[in-house]
């Protein structure tokens, strides 16, 4: 929760900046920022507006070892198409927004913990095999509900969108197939396959949780 | 005029009486009683029943256990008191379970540890790692909805150490932590889902005496091999291999009442063993908690443990 919150408060900060002069980056002709209000909180999603900025450091790389750092398929997992940004806008906007839906950022916390996508989750993919004694706590928490055993109903289960590292990380696949597993349907199954990589390229908002000792304290935006 | 005030009377303190006193008594009314678990008491029972070579069908069937009736007031009020959006409509037909081999290990130790029977085993830096990733992400996901996880949720660990810390008898534990499994507030190992949908608490129970037993020094560990099955439903074949050389297979067929961890304990000692039966059956059996009555179940001899 406070995590959430301080994440959120850190984008609102870095946003009142970036409205204060006159935008040239938007996010598409017709829209300049997103925004999406998630339990009271409104997050803005928009761009870097120095045109001159370039990533640096883990996201500039372009040749990691496959295997295990692998491309990934558009539908990895039958059912589950891939979606790209202004999909996932208009995910948070729809369906986050109005309890319909979760964005899950599948990697591990260490790297939630340097920056994700506003309104996202951390529900590492390792959390959901099952061999996690947790995994059917968290299928509840999702809105599946319990038919005893390992068996759910997830009628009522929300719409999730994953995403990882980008289009080289097995991360996001990993908690598709372990969602596929349980019985999620794949209907309510998205695949943000850019992930981290692609939105930083585009120079998207970043939510930087605080860190665990600063729980008590929300933390002050940081532009990264 | 009188008789009808009687009447009257009588029918305004039967409600009340329903409604404030009883709903414990009230849920058992309308709910089939579940049968009484039909237990041996290894290795006791075991050892006086002889194991022949060939077919051998035993037929003594353990005494049942006295089925105590309970005040389950305490019980009702304690789970009312627990999440109610957490609760599903309805009952379930059997409880939520956990995944992975090591959770009734992981429960029993976790109850002994929070009664300070066992010192804390600290849990391995993936375990942990997995208890803080999913406390973590339910924290978020409540989080979503403006909610906050309720701090003190029940566990299947925090039902047990408390009712064991207030000396309730078995009996009781058995209604708290079924009524809890029913609504689906707490999850179970799955070695613990009995054939007919319950949670197994006489074998929880058991095991906790057991390893308190043996971590006090008191009593050694049961060595499986030691550890001769007997009573209804056990059968073991003596099947040549070669001149002078002999198997001995044993097959188990499920009652109701049983549990993956029951026939463990029955056949190995403890029910801590049951994934060596998990595995030898995986053929019709894709969870632990899948026990149905009247399966046959191949039982690994104790020496592949």
């Amino acid at each position: 929760m406070l995590k959430a919150l301080s994440g959120i408060s850190c984008i609102i900060s870095l946003m009142a900046a970036g409205t204060a002069f006159a935008q040239s980056v938007n996010l598409t002709e017709e829209m300049a920022a997103a925004k999406v209000t998630i339990a009271g909180n409104t997050l803005e999603i928009a761009r870097i507006q120095d045109e001159s900025a370039t990533l640096t450091g883990d996201f500039a790389k372009t040749s990691r070892a496959c295997p295990p750092f692998c491309i990934q398929r558009m539908e990895p997992v039958r059912g589950v198409g891939a979606i790209g940004e202004l999909e996932l806008i208009a995910f948070l906007q729809d369906k986050v927004a109005n309890g319909a839906g979760v964005l899950i950022d599948a990697r591990l916390p260490e790297w939630f913990a340097k920056g994700s996508i506003p309104g996202a989750v951390n529900l590492p993919f390792a959390t959901l095999a099952e061999d996690n004694p947790f995994r059917n706590d968290i299928l509840m928490a999702l809105g599946a509900v319990p038919l005893g055993g390992n068996t759910f109903d997830f009628t009522n289960a929300v719409d999730l969108t994953l995403f990882c590292n980008g289009i080289w990380s097995d991360q996001a696949l990993r908690g598709l197939q372990a969602l596929r597993q349980a019985g999620y349907p794949a209907e309510k199954l998205f695949y943000y396959r850019g992930g981290m990589q692609d939105w930083q390229i585009l120079g998207l908002t970043m939510a930087m949780p605080p860190a665990p000792a600063e729980q008590t304290a929300a933390a002050e935006g940081t532009n990264p | 005029m009188k008789k009808a005030a009687l009447i009257y009377l009588a029918l305004v303190l039967g409600m009340a009486t329903l409604m404030t006193g009883l709903p414990y008594s009230i849920y058992r009314y309308f709910t089939p009683d579940s049968p009484a678990p039909q237990r041996a008491a290894t290795p006791d029972a075991a050892t006086e029943t002889a194991v022949a070579p060939e077919v051998t069908m035993a037929t003594s069937s353990p005494a049942a256990l006295p089925v105590v009736q309970t005040d389950g007031d305490t019980a009702a009020a304690r789970i009312a008191a627990t999440d109610p959006a957490a609760l599903p409509d309805g009952r379930l037909a059997k409880p939520v379970v956990r995944g992975g081999d090591a959770g009734l290990d992981r429960t029993t130790s976790a109850i002994l540890a929070e009664l300070a029977i066992i010192p804390k085993a600290e849990l391995s830096d993936e375990e942990a790692a997995m208890r803080d990733m999913s406390a973590s992400a339910i924290t978020g996901l409540a989080a979503l909805r403006g909610e906050t996880v309720a701090p003190q949720a029940p566990t299947l660990e925090s039902l047990v150490v408390d009712a064991l810390r207030a000396g309730q008898p078995d009996a009781y534990i058995d209604a708290l932590v079924n009524e809890a499994a029913g609504s689906g507030a707490i999850s179970v190992p799955s070695a613990l889902v009995t054939s007919d949908g319950r949670v197994d608490t006489a074998v929880l129970l058991s095991t906790l005496v057991t390893k308190a037993q043996v971590a006090s020094g008191a009593v050694e560990p049961v060595n499986p091999n030691d550890v001769i099955a007997g009573g209804a439903g056990v059968e073991v074949r003596v099947v040549a291999q070669a001149v002078g050389d002999s198997a001995q297979n044993q097959f188990y067929t499920v009652a109701s009442g049983d549990s993956l961890g029951s026939i463990a304990q029955k056949f190995y000692g403890d029910a801590v063993y049951f994934p060596a039966i998990f595995e030898a059956n995986r053929t019709f059996l894709s969870s632990p908690d899948e026990l149905a009555v009247g399966q046959r179940l191949v039982i690994p001899p104790a020496s592949v443990l």
